[in-house]
């Protein structure tokens, strides 16, 4: 007995248990860290053959899965904000539509791949970097009993500049009193930035929820897959109807194995610590931005690659 | 030897110079047999065994050229730009086959030969159509080639076929192509070519089939026809996948 499935969308035959494994690994990151795995699984795909556009596609599909499953398992936990992550997915929503015309001048500049790679490269490495410095400092300050927060001057104009904005509003399960005004901009922003790079933008919201909006690490991780969710049904069916590029098979095949793997990481996640699961996914985004320059600095084994994609 | 005698030697004669003269003389007519002559893609697809066959004369070789249909194809090109490798443009390149497997036989020097024969992947150079936006590389054609034959619906197989011992002037030859995963739906041709010793060429092509079949073709169908309906089937079946995995959990281990 042969294990190999046809993908009717993709045009091509994987081996049934390589896909199954790869939506494991992915769900498991998303429900650990609360990120799509948009970067991991896309590239991945196309190196077993999926053509980039199908994967690209598919892959949303099958996120759509794995982040109902994480977040629908955070959910239970009460790890998800639903007020701030329908600020920021309106926000999202606004930005992604911007940023998709954005793109589109910078392509007729010319300048657009080069601008996306090194943005993404600078933004990947600013972010992972400081997420592992700030939970390494955290978590030696606990270790000698040192209980007064890191409170820079920075922060503290931040905060003030925080307290200074109208319609302040409860957000009740992140423990936080803030204007809506705040998540709506941070969404914006994180819309055009996620549009510009070509991902889902987990990668960049979990940061921005941590760090700008101070929510506690576990309520980001389930937010933010719920802002990830509605992204990606958004994109499926936009790319089932337009380009016709949602390869059903293979999404389902993936999702079998990432639903699986979100709930095991929903659980890891809830048994670790705040300040360890950002060191463990500021390790996680370092990798992507090492494994993302080393692509743009060594030559590539063939210069003609088929059109579209991430 | 009497009037009889010499009329019937000679009536034997000329019926078994009768006989033999078409076995030396005439060509045999040329007929493949495929098989199977029709490739269904179904849910386990995972690329097919196409059989060649047939009777040429034993002095002569025969190749095959198994192809498809002229397709059109829109690549990336990378480049450096500030040290740094990135898509520089993009290449459209034009008339030349979506599939293309040459087919060689057992012994001789086919590797020079085909080259001479106008034969394999050089003869595809020719006819190519490039256009561009951006720096074109130089070596777009091998690059080309090289991108096919990773996937490999672009293939010159050396000793694909094989002959059978003469019997009568004849001999019984099988070429087996194997046709890639990611070979499309639509009509194929195979073109089969009889070399003689002296360098003659004759000609005499055959079709085949590749057919998408059963939930296949199905989900196809629905993607290309019912868009909308096709994205939200697939949206939903994520959703309930996602929440009834999230079911199942809850009631094999419960929160913590």
């Amino acid at each position: 007995m042969h294990w190999n499935i046809y993908l009717p969308i993709a045009h091509a035959s994987l081996s049934l248990p390589l896909v199954v494994g790869l939506g494991l690994v992915v769900g498991l990151l998303s429900g650990l860290f609360g990120v799509g795995g948009g970067f991991l699984m896309t590239p991945l795909l196309i190196m077993f053959g999926i053509p980039p556009t199908v994967a690209a596609a598919s892959d949303s599909n099958q996120i759509v899965a794995a982040s109902a499953s994480g977040c629908f398992a955070h959910y239970r936990l009460g790890n998800v904000d639903f007020k701030m992550g329908t600020y920021l997915l309106i926000g999202g929503v606004i930005g992604g539509t911007g940023g998709v015309q954005l793109i589109k001048v910078l392509r007729q500049m010319g300048n657009a791949d080069f601008l996306i790679k090194i943005t993404y490269v600078l933004m990947l490495g600013f972010v992972g970097g400081y997420m592992l410095l700030e939970s390494i400092q955290a978590m030696r300050k606990k270790k000698s009993e040192t209980s007064a927060p890191p409170v820079t001057k920075k922060e503290s104009a931040y905060a003030r500049m925080l307290n200074s904005l109208p319609y302040k509003t409860n957000f009740a399960k992140s423990g936080i009193v803030l204007s809506p005004v705040v998540p709506l901009f941070l969404g914006v922003l994180v819309g055009i930035l996620a549009a510009i790079m070509g991902v889902g933008g987990g990668f960049i919201m979990v940061p921005v929820m941590v760090y700008l909006l101070r929510m506690p690490m576990h309520v980001v991780v389930g937010t933010s897959l719920f802002q990830v969710l509605f992204t990606c049904i958004n994109v499926t069916i936009l790319q089932s109807y337009s380009n016709r590029t949602v390869d059903f098979v293979l999404a389902l095949l993936l999702l079998i194995g990432s639903t699986i793997g979100a709930q095991i990481g929903a659980r890891i996640s809830a048994k670790i610590n705040g300040d360890q699961l950002k060191i463990y996914l500021a390790v996680l985004v370092l990798i992507v931005m090492v494994k993302m320059t080393y692509g743009l600095v060594v030559p590539p084994h063939t210069l003609l690659v088929l059109h579209g994609g991430h | 030897m009497n009037r009889n005698t010499l009329n019937c030697i000679l009536f034997i004669s000329i019926c078994l110079i009768a006989t033999a003269f078409p076995v030396i003389a005439k060509p045999i007519p040329l007929n493949l047999t495929i098989s199977p002559e029709t490739v269904n893609i179904s849910t386990f697809f995972s690329g097919e065994k196409l059989t060649i066959s047939g009777e040429i004369s034993s002095d002569d070789d025969i190749v095959i050229e198994v192809s498809g249909h002229d397709s059109k194809n829109e690549y990336d090109v990378k480049g450096r730009r500030s040290g740094l490798w990135m898509t520089t443009g993009q290449v459209h390149i034009d008339q030349v086959p979506q599939l293309y497997i040459l087919l060689l036989p057992q012994g001789k020097d086919w590797e020079h030969r085909i080259e001479s024969l106008g034969l394999g992947m050089l003869q595809l150079k020719s006819r190519m159509k490039t256009s561009r936006t951006g720096k074109m590389p130089p070596d777009i054609f091998n690059m080309f080639i090289d991108l096919k034959k990773s996937q490999a619906l672009y293939d010159e197989v050396f000793q694909a076929t094989t002959y059978s011992s003469a019997v009568n002037g004849k001999k019984h030859f099988t070429s087996v192509c194997t046709l890639p995963s990611s070979i499309r739906p639509g009509e194929y041709t195979i073109k089969a070519t009889t070399i003689t010793p002296a360098g003659e060429e004759k000609s005499v092509m055959a079709d085949f089939a590749v057919d998408e079949v059963g939930f296949i073709k199905l989900v196809n169908d629905m993607s290309d026809n019912n868009r909308i309906l096709y994205g939200v089937t697939a949206v939903v079946i994520a959703l309930l996948a996602g929440l009834i995995m999230g079911i199942l959990f809850k009631q094999s281990g419960g929160s913590h």
